[in-house]
C-alpha cells in the first residue's frame, strides 16, 4: 500500500518539512499550498483520509480519520489484506456531490485569491480576503486555521502547537461575533 | 506533536502491512507466470464495477492480444452496436447525453504471433470480436490490467479525482502515478 500524506499549508514546504522529519517519515508528503486538493475534494477540515484502490478508483472518502483509533486501523488492515473488502467498499461507495464540483463559491474564490496574495507577499490583503471567505463559510476550518497560523505563527511553529490558545481564541472570536450580531 | 506521533505510528503500521503485501505479491507473481504459460481461453476475465462480464462465446488470444465478443461487452458498458447495411463495419453508440458513435471496420484476423494491435473488429466463426481497448478508449473508460489475463474496466465516474502536487523537494507528483497499489491519502496541516 502507498501512504501519501498531503499537507494543506498555504505557507508551503518550509512549515511542512519539520513535521515530516519529526515523524521520521518514509512515505511521500505532498504540499498543497494553493488548496488544489482541498478544493478538488471539497474539504473543510482536517485530518481526512481518502482510500483509492490499485485501479485508481475512489473506494472511501474523504472521511474523518483518527490514526490512533483501533477501529480505523483494523479497517485499513482489512482493506489492504482482503480483496473482497475492497469490492464491498467500492459497491457501497455513493456518488459524492461535492467532488469534482465545477461550481466555485464566492468563499472558495476569496480563499483562493488570498492564497495568491499571500504567495506574492501581500499578507494583509490576503488576510482580508480570507476573513471575507470565512464569513461566507464559517464552518470551514481550513480557512479559519490558516488565518490563525499566518497571524500567530508563534502559536504554531515555536515548538508544539498551542491547542489551548486555539480554544481561547475561538471563544474570543465567538464573543466578538455575538457582540456584532447583537448590535 | 500529536500529529507527528500519529503519522509515525501510522507509518510503522503501514510498513508492516507493506512487508506482508510484498510477500503476497511475490507469490502472486510466480502463480501469474505459471498461469500465463498454461493460459486457456477460459482463464481470461474482464470485470466492470467488480462484476465479471459473461461471454457466450469465449475470448480468444491472437498475436498476444485478447479479443472478446463485441456485443455482450458493449452492452455491459451501456453501448449499442449497429451494423449499417452495405458497410463492412460495426458502429458503437453511447456515452450518455452527448451521444458518441464510433465506427469499427471489419478487418481480417491478426495472424498468430504477429505484433501490434488491431484497430477494427474481426469475425470469428460468425461472432464479432474486438480488442477491449477499442471499445473502452473512445468512451472514456479506462482499463486496469490486474494481470495478463485479467482486466478491470473502470468507469470515469469511479476514478478518484486527479490532481498534481509537489513533494517536499518540489517535484510534481500525479495521483495516477501511485496506481498499481492501494493508496491511502492522509490529509493534514501543520496548523
Amino acid at each position: 500500500m502507498n501512504l501519501v500524506s498531503i499537507a494543506l499549508d498555504a505557507q508551503g514546504a518550509s512549515v511542512v518539512r519539520p513535521w515530516h522529519d519529526a515523524a521520521d517519515a518514509d512515505f511521500v508528503t505532498l504540499v498543497d499550498s494553493q488548496n488544489t486538493f482541498g478544493a478538488r475534494y471539497d474539504l473543510k477540515a482536517i485530518p481526512y483520509g481518502v482510500m483509492i484502490d490499485a485501479a485508481g478508483r475512489l473506494v472511501k472518502g474523504p472521511f474523518n480519520i483518527n490514526v490512533a483509533d483501533q477501529k480505523t486501523l483494523a479497517m485499513l488492515e482489512k482493506w489492504v489484506s482482503d480483496p473482497d473488502y475492497n469490492v464491498k467498499l467500492l459497491r457501497d461507495m455513493e456518488p459524492l456531490d461535492g467532488l469534482n464540483a465545477q461550481v466555485t463559491t464566492e468563499a472558495a474564490a476569496r480563499f483562493q485569491l488570498g492564497l495568491v496574495l499571500l504567495e506574492v507577499g501581500k499578507k494583509e490583503e490576503a488576510m482580508a480576503e480570507w476573513r471575507k471567505a470565512l464569513a461566507l463559510d464559517p464552518q470551514n476550518w481550513i480557512i479559519h486555521k490558516q488565518i490563525w497560523a499566518v497571524e500567530h505563527p508563534d502559536k504554531f511553529y515555536d515548538g508544539d502547537v498551542d491547542y489551548g490558545w486555539q480554544k481561547i481564541q475561538l471563544e474570543v472570536e465567538k464573543g466578538k461575533l455575538y457582540e456584532r450580531t447583537s448590535d | 506533536m500529536i500529529l507527528a506521533i500519529s503519522v509515525r505510528r501510522l507509518g510503522v503500521i503501514v510498513g508492516s502491512i507493506m512487508l506482508a503485501t510484498t510477500l503476497f505479491c511475490a507469490v502472486d507473481l510466480r502463480v501469474g507466470l505459471a498461469e500465463e504459460e498454461n493460459m486457456s481461453r477460459d482463464d481470461f476475465q474482464i470485470t466492470i464495477d467488480a462484476q465479471r462480464v459473461a461471454f457466450a462465446a469465449p475470448p480468444v488470444l491472437r498475436g498476444g492480444k485478447w479479443f472478446v465478443p463485441l456485443e455482450p461487452f458493449a452492452k455491459q458498458l451501456g453501448l449499442k452496436v449497429e451494423y449499417p447495411e452495405g458497410a463492412k463495419m460495426a458502429v458503437l453508440c453511447g456515452g450518455g447525453a452527448s451521444e458518441l458513435c464510433v465506427p469499427l471496420e471489419f478487418q481480417d484476423i491478426v495472424p498468430k504471433a504477429s505484433v501490434g494491435s488491431h484497430k477494427g473488429v474481426v469475425d470469428i466463426d460468425g461472432v464479432t470480436y474486438v480488442q477491449p481497448v477499442r471499445v473502452t478508449e473512445p468512451f472514456g473508460f479506462e482499463i486496469y490490467e490486474v494481470s495478463a489475463n485479467r482486466l478491470e474496466v473502470i468507469q470515469p465516474m469511479h476514478l478518484a479525482p486527479e490532481f498534481t502536487l509537489p513533494d517536499l523537494e518540489g517535484t510534481p507528483r500525479r495521483l495516477r502515478d501511485f496506481r498499481g497499489e492501494k493508496t491511502l491519502l492522509y490529509v493534514w496541516g501543520s496548523w
